[in-house]
């Protein structure tokens, strides 16, 4: 016990405190304020996010906690691990990420109460160049360095409620927080006639929405979930001055989930994110589009190894990235599978995935440029 | 293996630049470089470092164009000495094997041949600051005893014998002595001073012919001013000039020289170079005028100090002693070389980004490194000469403004 929850405590705290990690610009999938992790717990990322709705750890659908019986808390870990290539280059980086964690708590026989901070949008990158550049009447090399670091993050609090057996239904209030620091510096070989330049600059968001959600159970063998999220108004400040204004992105999903086959289910969902509504919060170079997400997948029972259950997932997942990349769009396909297990007279689950991520853009001046990502992604979630 | 990368993956490398400049737009920093005349004052002004603060003692006779002399005062001179065993003290008699002990500099000196060191008497009941009284002292009458060293004994620590009645006839008083040296030809090298060594020269003497009693030992020291300690201190050994080097034309900014000048630049910078740009570089550009003087194809070492005189302080010449080195540049000519001169102020500039303008006036005083202790002396024009020739300020700097939004 010890040497399997010690590790995962340490970053479970660490979400807390810092809610997302690292990702890297200049790339496809962070152009403007970053990457979408898509908040999916390992276990509804592992099933394309068919489960996604359903699932109570992902802050998705506030309905899907109206189950939890029992306290719960769950905390993810998800590096990736992400090679671009161009005509003439090809660029490998390592993001180690904390994209979620969440907590629940029964409220009476019928409802639960969560909390959640999950990875809105991840920015976190670095590019370094050298270029030749003529200052005072004399060529010198200028080595560039920018580091991103930070990331939006959404804040969920959600309350379910099981109304009966066939309908849950839950609420929630988010906050959308978070900060971008960016690091910019310019060396020069010569330091004693050339002074480094070294600019940091901190960017903070405050945003606001509210969602609802419902599922429905018509039967024994199908679950249907719906949900919505109304953003309200998104602000990024510096200092005490507000730099730029938008809104946080509506989104609207729907899920389907079958349950007919013995020892599995089938699950699909579907979700579109009004992102172009995050349009001003950065310059005109970054414009966000709204976008279209899909993605199936199949969870079923394992052989008993060691008497615990092992539980297979595997799924695909087909969406468009937020922000467009010179001008185009960016598709991102990906697969993936994944176990989970539960452990400790089942008051401890762990799941693992594995996911392979293609991203590609549309833009003409792209069209060579092509994104491969691993994704491991590690979910324990534990009942006290 | 897949625990073993998620472990792995706690160093995380974001470096990705493959993609850039296309998936990286903007986010490289311009540089914008501007040439300014920001010089309101520039004049040249007496070094007044004081008085026997010089690091070295020049002892120089140039001709016509030079003739620098030292002064080391030894103001107690002892009457009565204790032997080692004895407890009560006895009069000192007898003085022999006199030797005055000093460490040389050479370099960058003249050393033409064997050169003689004459020692003079210049104990004078005059003001201490009245050097041309002392000047006429170096008569034959006062001459208190020569010698001629080759030039290789002239390095690192040579001895100097004086006659033994040149302590005896100041017993309980004072000696002061006045070096002059002389050869064949220019002449000059520099003797280290008590301000810049320790113990650097010292006074040693017998009283007795018994081994057993030890040699009396005595450094440098001034009892006057009486009522100003810290200047007495500086007396214990200085140069007095008795013919400086030729000042340089009055419209130019001189640098170094005997006696020793600076020159004060004071500016005035437009306030967004200053406070709100990220500074690269900052160049002042001088234009060097040729001065063909005493050793003009030596090299002079210049740097610039910033200076912290308020205000308050109205004295041009008294403002350039209150300064601080800012920067570590230094700007190496030889003076009879001409045209532009770059000495990178850009530390001076980013040290004037926390000073009150009104309170500080921004200003620079160039100086000589071995001020005071060589003629050497470099010459520029001033904001009085055509504007190509004039002092300006080149600065360098990133025009990025971010404000942290993608």
């Amino acid at each position: 016990m010890r040497r399997s929850l010690l590790p995962m405590a340490g970053a479970f705290a660490l979400v807390f405190v810092a809610g997302s990690a690292a990702h890297a610009q200049g790339t496809l999938s962070t152009q403007g304020f970053g990457f979408p992790p898509g908040q999916l717990s390992t276990r509804a990322l592992s099933t394309g996010g068919g489960l996604g709705l359903f699932d109570a750890d992902s802050p998705l659908n506030p309905a899907a906690i109206a189950t939890s019986s029992d306290p719960r808390v769950f905390f993810q870990y998800e590096p990736e691990f992400r090679r671009l290539t161009t005509t003439d280059a090809k660029a490998n980086t390592t993001t180690a990420r904390f994209p979620l964690t969440s907590a629940s708590i029964p409220v009476g026989s019928k409802a639960s109460a969560g909390l959640s901070v999950s990875t809105y949008l991840d920015r976190s990158s670095a590019t370094t160049s050298t270029r030749e550049a003529r200052i005072s009447d004399q060529d010198v090399t200028v080595f560039e360095t920018v580091q991103m670091l930070g990331a939006i993050n959404d804040v969920r609090l959600a309350l379910g409620w099981g109304a009966s057996r066939k309908l849950q239904i839950g609420a929630g209030a988010h906050v959308f927080t978070g900060q971008n620091r960016v690091f910019f510096s310019q060396t020069f070989p010569d330091s004693l006639k050339f002074t480094p330049v070294v600019q940091t600059t901190t960017l903070g968001f405050t945003g606001f929405a509210a969602s609802a959600g419902a599922i429905v159970r018509p039967s024994p063998v199908l679950a249907l979930a719906v949900s919505g999220r109304k953003g309200g108004a998104l602000r990024s400040k510096s200092n005490d001055s507000t730099v730029s204004e938008a809104n946080v992105p509506d989104r609207y999903s729907a899920a389907l989930s079958y349950e007919g086959i013995t020892g599995a289910s089938i699950s699909a969902q579907v979700a579109r994110e009004t992102w172009s509504a995050m349009n001003g919060l950065g310059s005109d170079a970054s414009s966000a589009v709204d976008a279209w997400e899909g993605g199936l997948g199949i969870e079923t029972a394992g052989p008993r190894i060691a008497e615990r259950l092992i539980v297979f997932r595997a799924g695909s997942r087909y969406r468009t990235l937020p922000f467009q990349a010179a001008g185009g769009k960016v598709n991102e396909l990906s697969f993936v599978g994944g176990i989970g297990a539960q452990f400790f007279r089942n008051r401890a689950a762990f799941d693992m995935a594995l996911q392979y991520a293609t991203r590609s853009a549309e833009a003409a001046s792209l069209s060579a440029a092509r994104e491969r990502s691993f994704i491991l992604s590690f979910g324990l979630r534990v009942r006290p | 293996m897949i625990v073993v990368a998620g472990v792995t993956a706690c160093t995380e490398n974001l470096d990705n630049s493959a993609g850039c400049p296309l998936l990286c737009p903007d986010q490289g920093g311009g540089i914008e470089t501007v040439t300014i005349d920001p010089i309101v004052l520039d004049t040249t002004v007496s070094a007044l470092a004081g008085l026997g603060t010089e690091r070295s003692l020049l002892v120089a006779t140039r001709g016509d164009t030079l003739d620098a002399r030292a002064i080391i005062r030894f103001d107690t001179i002892p009457a009565r000495y204790r032997a080692s065993t004895d407890t009560a003290t006895t009069a000192i008699t007898a003085v022999d094997s006199v030797l005055l002990q000093m460490r040389v500099d050479t370099s960058g000196g003249k050393i033409p041949g064997p050169i003689t060191l004459d020692a003079y008497d210049v104990d004078s009941p005059a003001a201490d600051s009245l050097t041309d009284a002392l000047i006429a002292l170096f008569t034959p009458d006062r001459l208190i005893a020569s010698r001629t060293y080759a030039p290789a004994e002239l390095k690192d620590t040579v001895f100097f014998a004086l006659p033994g009645s040149a302590i005896l006839q100041r017993r309980g008083s004072r000696l002061r002595l006045g070096l002059r040296a002389r050869g064949q030809g220019s002449v000059q090298f520099r003797i280290v001073s008590t301000e810049g060594a320790a113990a650097p020269t010292l006074l040693s003497f017998r009283v007795t012919p018994d081994t057993a009693v030890r040699r009396i030992s005595l450094l440098p020291f001034s009892s006057t001013p009486t009522d100003q300690p810290a200047l007495a201190a500086s007396l214990d050994d200085y140069t007095i000039l008795a013919r400086g080097t030729s000042r340089g034309p009055a419209n130019a900014l001189n640098v170094g020289g005997l006696p020793a000048r600076r020159v004060y630049l004071r500016f005035e910078i437009p306030r967004f170079l200053v406070d709100s740009v990220d500074l690269i570089r900052a160049s002042l550009l001088l234009t060097q005028r040729p001065n063909i003087g005493v050793d003009a194809a030596d090299t002079v070492l210049i740097i610039p100090h910033v200076s912290l005189a308020t205000r308050a302080v109205t004295d041009i010449a008294k403002a350039s002693q209150i300064t601080a080195i800012a920067v570590g540049d230094t700007l190496r000519i030889a003076p009879r070389d001409s045209g532009l001169k770059i000495v990178e102020v850009a530390s001076v500039v980013g040290l004037w980004r926390g000073q009150d303008e009104v309170e500080v006036p921004r200003a620079l005083v160039l100086l000589s490194t071995t001020e005071g202790q060589s003629p050497l002396e470099a010459r520029f024009f001033s904001v009085e000469a055509s504007p190509e020739l004039r002092p300006r300020l080149r600065i360098s700097y990133s025009t990025r403004k971010s404000r942290g939004l993608p």
